[in-house]
């Protein structure tokens, strides 16, 4: 693990996100109009919805302050080393770990961090991801899970970001990802699936 | 980035080989939490059922 100049494990509390929180912490500002409306408008619904469960950093001081949030999701990865045409020829003498894999997987949706704790060697999106990779390893896990997955925007230093903490991206090329949207080749590709195994 | 509520993204030919190479990297039992990555853990669970607001 990085030296950090914040310690968020020992500096903050992981509370879930609830009405409590939401009425008693300064709220996020990650300065991304689309992250904080998230957080502030959408993250209870969704949570209320069983569709993902957003997660706050809040400062162990006074007055209570939001430092950074993330939402996850359960999710899969499916791998079919064949194409359909090509298992649709042979059929039969193929097993079923051949036709395709489904990987249990969790959906890292959102994760943001105040723009006052940005930078000045804090890392804090990196112990947020650190905290997830062990919580998820963890025997207190529930559930089955292999893989991280996040959906990050397609701009260089987001993807550096997550590769600088041992993501991967999920398709070969920018070209495999269009086909798996069904977009054209000349529309641009706005985030990139990547993963993290878990096993690593 | 939207939140994608089911992303399930499925990986053919090359992309699925890519993946499946990288996976293969990893066989065996998953590897256990250090002591620091435990008591980062508990830290933040006692932390989190203490906290009032």
């Amino acid at each position: 693990m990085k030296e950090n100049s914040y310690n968020l494990f020992e500096q903050c509390s992981l509370l879930q996100l609830c009405d409590e929180v939401v009425n008693n912490a300064i709220p996020i500002n990650c300065g991304d109009e689309d992250l904080d409306d998230f957080f502030q408008n959408n993250a209870e619904l969704y949570s209320n919805e069983l569709l993902g469960k957003t997660y706050a950093w809040v400062t162990d001081e006074h007055p209570r302050k939001i430092v950074a949030e993330f939402t996850v999701a359960n999710d899969s990865i499916k791998s079919k080393l064949l194409s359909k045409s090509v298992r649709n020829k042979i059929q039969r003498p193929i097993d079923n770990q051949k036709r395709g894999r489904s990987y249990p997987a969790v959906l890292l949706g959102r994760i943001g961090v105040d723009v006052e704790y940005q930078g000045g060697g804090r890392h804090i999106g990196t112990q947020v991801i650190d905290y997830l990779k062990f919580w998820f390893r963890s025997t207190d896990n529930k559930t089955g899970c292999r893989f991280l997955v996040v959906d990050a925007y397609n701009k260089p230093h987001t993807l550096s970001f997550y590769e600088s903490c041992g993501f991967k991206y999920l398709y070969a090329s920018e070209q495999d990802e269009k086909l798996f949207y069904e977009l054209e080749e000349s529309q641009e590709l706005r985030t990139r699936m990547m993963y993290f195994d878990l096993k690593s | 980035m939207a939140l994608a509520i089911h992303t399930c993204p499925v990986l053919t030919g090359v992309s699925a080989e890519m993946f499946e190479k990288e996976i293969e990297k990893n066989k065996g039992v998953a590897k256990p939490l250090s002591e620091t990555e435990k008591a980062i853990l508990a830290l933040v669970a006692k932390k989190t059922k203490e906290f009032k607001f």
